[in-house]
């Protein structure tokens, strides 16, 4: 059989690698703050649980020789007006505050849960009839219902923290309803039904795994709240009536004291505070905890990789500038020397791309061809500066019309991007703002790029888009991003991009998302443009029609590096490096039908693990001793055609 | 042979929510698949392609039609019956990243498609997707990984695996590999080949890519804007398409030739022209005609459409054993366009096929009112021989220098312009 077992990529960032098999819980206290916080609840609930155990006195135990004191060893938190000891009268409170947040908790969470999945997973009326009802109660003013609960059952916290519990679902609703939505749209739910598993393992399975940490996050935030409310109802003294302690009257307690004893609003405010502030960080800690898992980070949040942007600047630098002169082609729009683009990885730095030099003539078209995974598209972010956080670019030469690239500052390199150099990506409609209509955005860009007024500038605009060959652009201009087709999308991409008049126009894989019929508009529409205004143009694409029929010459890269750079025509009749050739073959699909395809071997190596020889050693079929012994180098064949292969010469005599 | 699945006069409506309108994916669309054959389905998006593939899966709908899985009426399939199809009927998705929970491990994800086979102990589970996942070049150490692990191919490869594993009759294939890369995509095209030779497996292959399309199916079904435009024999929709709409698709994918694709081009521009839709301004027919002669020289030249020159010989040979008059020429200079199959339709807009002709009517009684229809023939003859030897750069020269005066040497691609208006 031909399918060989392919090396698996580990798969890290900068937060380093995780194992996706601890435990949720385990992920979730690794974080400090969270630990920390979670130990605080665990203690705080235990013990008012455990009150009459632990608690010295009883709630309203007095003591008035010794009203208004300080902390001391006999009363750790002191005492209040009526002598009462503040830590055991904080015990008892916390079960009467406490239990409310429970309350209110439970009946937010079933509310909330029952009501999101049956609204996302069943839709139709159901959906309609649940939004509904959470639009009514998130419009109703919550502080006059409870007020009113309270009227009616007469001081009743328990009723009132219910009732709060209730008005707090809406917000839980709609975040459950909307992960439920989220995962009902997912491929693999589709695939479980096709599987042949029930509702139910549809539900426990993937559905209940998806919504649990958004769900979690919105229930400590509804534990937050819950807390400050019941502090707030026994503060206003409309929850339990005093003597007996909550954690609300006896803030109301310390505040009729304020003057006398201002130390009581102390443990009885901070109390407050820290529950409430560790249920809110342990939210946090939940999100971050569920992003980890999927995501494969235990933090969402990466300092280390913001702090190597700062440096990033500096670390761009020329280096072996004297080289650079010497294969300096004075016609060139783009001359690229040893472009080298390195990722942060560990402690240690990882080349994605290494060493690629090549160049673009005015009104060039130039194609960037290779397998994903092998540097095309971090070379193109290289040459406009725009690397992933943390990167590492290093260049003997980058010139653009003779600006040396490397030596300019961000400002500097700013004035290049969108008015020397265009770019187009592969993703049209996402590369467009969704709140502004596309006019806007084409004025927008127009004026930057010329400093014209508003009005000239939407006139120019408009042109860009009969330049596109846009139908109806005044009609057009009007529409938001996803109102427009791919195809459209991209052509307004296309003209934006021309606003700034660019000398070079790079293109990620332009087409890759579109149709065929609409791909071949946009690839005839590109070399128009080249041919009307000498605009140069460098297309990234893995799709060798797409070379032909766009490309003058084409750059092949392979694991980081170029292995070959010739004309479209002699690379795609007379390709000399293996990859070049293996990778042809494999486009013959269709030609042979149902019979096996000849196929590449294995799959490219991930960077890190480049090997020091022949990059594509392990996977060629021409191997020999000496592609793996040393690095291998760029040969030039003819003028202007270069092959990173040692067969190179052989391989020509033999062809004639 | 048995027909597996019968799809008959399939309709499906989208319901419009607020104030969108009703959308109608498919409209009376029959198409059927034999055991262990594969049923190509083509079309743009928005053509309903992927919702056939989900009603034979049961997870859309029909308003109208029905969906026969060997014998079964299984259109509004009930649940049971549904899980009980899942062993027989499986899916693999497009897209590699989505198509697997990233909470569950491989051993769950693949395992899945046997929670309905009941009985199954944990060993013997575990056993059979080993076996599944060696089958399709992976091993066990896959199996407590999660799918962020895996690459784009590996994990096309585990959906395979899991599609395959219950041993089904027929998995629907919904644009399984156009997420790949060329060469992943070969690999993966071979494996679904293998296992299909190995088990009998039927596919309802759904992609956009008529490349991909001819390559792995016996039939293909060709949809636009849910409806049926075309269906039949694989290499025949794919080499003598009769529909516009296939045609056009034909005509858009491109291909590794830099000759063909810029005859193409040529030629797409040229019809571009005469509607005025180009930047390129007017075009007459003359350049209609010669766009289309010189890329069926190049489809030609190229060795991978299917090349007939028996038509063109021909008339060749005919002008020879006769007194030359203008028919037979424009019966020669006719046969160059039947030459490739592409070209043999290329000219589809009705108005540019009549300007070619025009065109061709014309430029052949000039060249008989001028008594040059001997040199003609002689370029004829030699493209003829260029065509047959394989020497592809006279070949493509010779064709642009059809209308060249008797005595200028054929050489020079670009030496023909005078002769134009």
């Amino acid at each position: 059989m031909s399918a060989v077992v392919e090396s698996v990529p580990s798969r890290s960032d900068a937060g380093g690698t995780v194992d996706r098999n601890v435990s949720f819980v385990r992920r979730m206290l690794k974080q400090p703050v969270t630990a920390v916080c979670s130990v605080a609840l665990v203690i705080i609930v235990f013990s008012t649980v455990l009150a009459p155990v632990i608690a010295p006195f009883g709630p309203l135990e007095q003591d008035l020789l010794n009203a208004h004191s300080g902390p001391s060893a006999q009363n750790l938190l002191g005492t209040d007006q009526l002598g009462r000891d503040i830590f055991s009268r904080l015990l008892y409170g916390g079960q009467v505050t406490l239990l409310g947040v429970f309350q209110s908790v439970v009946v937010c969470t079933v509310i909330g849960m029952v009501l999101g999945v049956a609204a996302g997973a069943l839709g139709g009326w159901v959906e309609v009839a649940t939004m509904r009802i959470c639009d009514i109660l998130l419009a109703v003013p919550g502080l006059v219902i409870l007020l009113v609960v309270l009227a009616i059952f007469g001081q009743n916290e328990s009723a009132a923290m219910i009732t709060f519990g209730i008005i707090m679902s809406p917000t839980l609703i709609r975040v459950v309803y909307s992960a439920t939505v989220a995962v009902r749209e997912e491929l693999y739910v589709a695939g479980a039904r096709v599987a042949g598993l029930t509702s139910r393992q549809i539900m426990t399975r993937h559905l209940l795994p998806a919504i649990a940490g958004p769900a979690l996050t919105q229930i400590s935030i509804v534990a937050a709240v819950s807390c400050l409310a019941g502090a707030a109802i026994g503060f206003l003294g409309l929850g339990v009536a005093p003597p007996n302690p909550t954690w609300g009257n006896m803030v109301n307690d310390a505040q009729m004291a304020i003057v006398l004893n201002p130390w009581m609003l102390v443990p009885t405010g901070g109390i407050i505070a820290v529950v409430a502030l560790s249920l809110t960080l342990m939210g946090n800690g939940i999100r971050d905890a569920y992003a980890g898992r999927s995501s494969g980070s235990t933090s969402a949040f990466n300092w280390r990789a913001l702090l190597a942007r700062v440096t990033q600047k500096e670390t761009i630098e020329p280096r072996e500038t004297e080289t650079s002169t010497e294969i300096h082609r004075a016609s060139a729009v783009l001359e690229v020397d040893s472009l080298s683009v390195a990722l942060p990885k560990g402690g240690d730095e990882v080349k994605i791309v290494d060493g690629v030099s090549f160049s673009v003539a005015p009104g060039e078209s130039l194609g960037i061809v290779g397998e994903s995974g092998c540097g095309k598209s971090m070379t193109i972010s290289g040459v406009l500066r725009v690397p992933p956080l943390g990167a590492h670019i290093s260049a003997a030469s980058i010139a653009f019309n003779g600006t040396e690239l490397t030596s300019l500052s961000e400002e500097g390199m700013n004035a290049y991007r969108g008015t020397g150099i265009g770019f187009i990506s592969q993703e049209p409609i996402s590369s467009l703002n969704p709140a502004y209509t596309v006019g806007h955005q084409l004025t927008e860009a127009v004026q930057l790029h010329r400093k014209v007024g508003r009005a000239h500038a939407r006139r120019i605009a408009l042109e860009l888009m009969t330049r596109v060959r846009l139908p109806e652009p005044e009609v057009v201009a009007n529409k938001y991003p996803h109102e427009l087709s791919g195809g459209m999308a991209q052509r307004i991409a296309i003209a934006r991009a021309l606003a700034g008049e660019p000398k070079l126009l790079i293109a990620d894989e332009p087409t890759t998302a579109l149709d065929v019929s609409v791909q071949a508009e946009i690839l005839d529409l590109l070399s128009d443009l080249r041919e009307q205004s000498g605009m140069a143009l460098i297309l990234v694409t893995h799709d060798w029609g797409v070379v032909a029929e766009a490309c003058d010459r084409a750059v092949v890269m392979y694991a980081g590096e170029v292995v070959e750079n010739a004309d479209v025509r002699t690379l795609v009749r007379k390709p000399k490096h293996p990859y070049a050739q293996a990778l042809l073959r494999s486009s013959s699909v269709g030609t042979a039908p149902r019979e096996l395809l000849p196929v590449i071997p294995g799959a490219v190596p991930p960077p890190g693990s480049w090997p020091n020889g022949c990059r594509f050693a392990d996977r060629c079929e021409f191997v020999e001793e000496r592609c793996t012994s040393a690095p291998i180098r760029l040969v030039h064949t003819a003028d202007d055609t270069s092959a990173r292969c040692v067969r190179v010469t052989p391989i020509l005599q033999g062809v004639k | 042979m048995k027909l597996l699945l019968e799809i008959n006069d399939l309709g499906v409506v989208y319901k419009g929510r607020g104030r969108r309108t009703d959308k109608v994916a498919l409209d009376g669309v029959s198409v059927s698949i034999q055991a262990g054959e594969t049923l190509g389905l083509v079309g743009e998006s928005g053509s309903g392609k992927s919702t056939l593939g989900s009603c034979v899966l049961g997870l859309v709908q029909p308003a109208q039609g029905a969906v026969i899985f060997d014998g079964q009426d299984i259109t509004r399939a009930s649940g049971k019956v549904r899980r009980e199809l899942s062993t027989q009927i499986q899916a693999v998705f497009q897209d590699p990243y989505s198509s697997f929970n990233p909470h569950r491990t491989i051993e769950q994800s693949v395992g899945e498609s046997l929670t309905s086979v009941p009985r199954l102990s944990r060993g013997e589970l575990r056993s059979r997707v080993v076996s599944m996942l060696e089958r399709v070049g992976l091993d066990r150490t896959a199996l407590p990984k999660f799918p962020p692990q895996f690459s784009g191919g590996q994990r096309q490869r585990i959906a395979i695996a899991r599609a395959l594993l219950p041993e089904p009759r027929l998995v629907v294939c919904d644009e399984s590999v156009s997420a790949l890369d060329l060469s992943v995509q070969a690999q993966v095209l071979n494996l679904l080949l293998e296992l299909q030779r190995e088990l009998g497996v039927a596919y309802l292959f759904i992609t956009h890519d008529l490349a991909v399309v001819r390559h792995m199916s016996n039939q293909i079904a060709v949809l636009e804007h849910g409806t049926l435009v075309e269906h039949g024999d694989a290499i025949g929709v794919t080499d003598f398409p009769t529909q516009p709409y296939t045609r056009r698709l034909l005509r858009a994918s491109p291909q590794s030739d830099p000759d063909v694709q810029d005859a193409r081009r040529r030629t797409r521009r040229a019809i571009a022209g005469l509607s005025g839709a180009s930047a390129a301004g007017p075009v007459s027919g003359v350049d209609i005609l010669r766009a289309l002669e010189s890329q069926a020289v190049a489809e030609s030249m190229a060795e991978t459409s299917a090349i007939d020159t028996t038509v063109f010989e021909t008339a060749l040979t005919r002008l020879e054993a006769e007194p030359v008059d203008s028919a037979r020429v424009v019966e020669l200079r006719a046969a160059i366009p039947e030459m490739a199959a592409r070209t043999r339709f290329d000219g589809i807009p009705d108005s540019a096929r009549s300007a070619a002709d025009t065109a061709r009517l014309d430029l052949c009684a000039e060249l008989t009112r001028n008594g040059r229809t001997e040199g003609f023939a002689d370029r004829c003859r030699a493209l003829s021989s260029a065509i047959k030897s394989g020497d592809r750069e006279r070949a493509m020269d010779l064709v642009a220098v059809l209308d060249d005066s008797d005595d200028s040497a054929p050489i020079r691609q670009g030496s023909s312009r005078g002769q134009r208006e």
